[in-house]
């Protein structure tokens, strides 16, 4: 007599147990925190390389920016922004920070840095020389010390509540500041965007390599500890 | 060719394993012609090498390759026999990112992209032949797997990123 058996019960049934585990295997292996470190490491090693030695003090500064965090209930997102945001960012957060703040006493400190900061460029701007990119100075300013102009400028650019009249000088004004501020924004900022660009780009590279290169062995490695060969 | 730097040490991984590289890599990359393989020699440009964080010469003139590794971020440990005794051996999988900058005056004249590509052309060639590596190997490099390099955007730069994976392999020196 033959007898013939078949193991293909067990076959189905353990190959059914690892396609239900991949999914969990993965989730787990893109834990943004198991990534973290790794991207830093190696958006740090990366900067080092392309970075000039004038640029260097700035590398650990972009290096701390790194981000990781779950992307779309399941995935790895690893972020890098510039930590010295475009001046049009801080115009942006000034605005806000003005709006915000209604001039009382309460939480003061909040919103007074940003606000600060873009103060003290239009200050510079009416200080500085008109053959040097600073303010034409006209009948206007005639009587008016450097403050009180940058006071007023600062009141057309901030305030939430300038009307009509005031609408059509800041967008008068807002030419002439961006020039002068794109001028000062190396010195200000260390790096131009375009130089900020290029090294979120090769940051970007060496991330995609670190992912290509680990991602497998972190997903066998969670399939491993919960026994699955 | 062969390598007179100490093989992989495990009380110092990534030195001694970037001390390899340097002196692998200044073998070929000296402006004489070398064959990869079986193949014809082929001239091979002299670069400025690098490794990790040191300081790199400015301005660039010419092509520099900067080596770094990603620090491996798990060590197997298996007791073997080797040489006739028994050894704790560490594996550790690892990567190295090799970046290839061309800027400035080349001695030719061509295009610093050319030079760029060439380089990584070269260095994608010796990492894939088995041959061409195997003192890597001798020392504890093993299993290296180069991926095709990509050309990324730099003003002053043309630069490539060529990245490998490799296998180190290294006694564990428990005993006395």
């Amino acid at each position: 007599m033959i007898t013939i058996s078949s193991n293909l019960s067990k076959v189905i049934s353990q190959v059914t147990a690892v396609r239900e585990e991949v999914p969990r295997a993965v989730t787990r292996a893109l834990s943004p925190a198991k990534w973290m470190e790794r991207a830093r490491e190696v958006a740090e090693k990366t900067l080092f390389v392309v970075a000039r030695p004038d640029e260097f003090d700035f590398v650990r500064e972009f290096a701390r920016a790194v981000t990781a965090s779950v992307w779309q209930g399941g995935g790895l997102l690893l972020r890098l922004k510039s930590p010295r945001p475009e001046l049009r960012q801080v115009l942006q957060q000034a605005q806000a920070a003005r709006a915000a703040s209604d001039g009382s006493s309460a939480e003061p400190l909040l919103f007074q840095k940003t606000v600060l900061e873009f103060e003290d460029l239009i200050l510079q701007w009416v200080q500085t020389p008109e053959a040097e990119g600073g303010k034409r100075r006209d009948a206007r300013d005639e009587g008016k010390t450097d403050e009180e102009i940058a006071q007023l400028i600062s009141y057309i650019m901030l305030s939430p509540n300038v009307g009509e009249t005031g609408l059509r000088a800041r967008s008068a004004l807002l030419p002439h500041l961006v020039a002068f501020l794109q001028q000062r924004e190396q010195a200000r900022v260390g790096m131009t965007p375009e130089r900020i660009d290029e090294w979120l780009r090769m940051v970007l590279a060496a991330w995609r390599e670190m992912v290509r290169a680990e991602i497998t062995a972190r997903i066998r490695a969670e399939l491993k500890a919960k026994k699955f060969p | 060719m062969s390598l007179s730097s100490p093989s992989v040490n495990a009380n110092e991984i990534e030195s001694s394993t970037l001390k390899l590289w340097h002196e692998w890599l200044g073998l070929w990359f000296n402006g004489a012609s070398h064959a990869i393989g079986g193949s014809a020699a082929v001239a091979f440009p002299a670069l400025t090498l690098r490794f990790g964080q040191s300081e790199a010469p400015q301005p660039v003139d010419g092509v520099m390759l900067t080596v770094v590794m990603l620090s491996p971020s798990v060590v197997t440990r298996k007791w073997e026999v080797v040489g006739g005794t028994r050894q704790e051996m560490g594996q550790a999988p690892v990567q190295f990112q090799c970046w290839i900058r061309a800027a400035g005056k080349m001695s030719d004249g061509a295009d610093p992209q050319w030079h760029a590509a060439r380089a990584a052309d070269l260095l994608f060639a010796i990492l894939a032949n088995s041959s061409s590596h195997h003192d890597l190997v001798q020392k504890g490099i093993m299993r290296l797997q180069p991926r095709p390099h990509e050309s990324l955007v730099e003003r002053n730069y043309a630069t490539r990123l060529l990245a490998v994976r490799a296998v180190l392999r290294f006694p564990i020196l428990s005993q006395t």
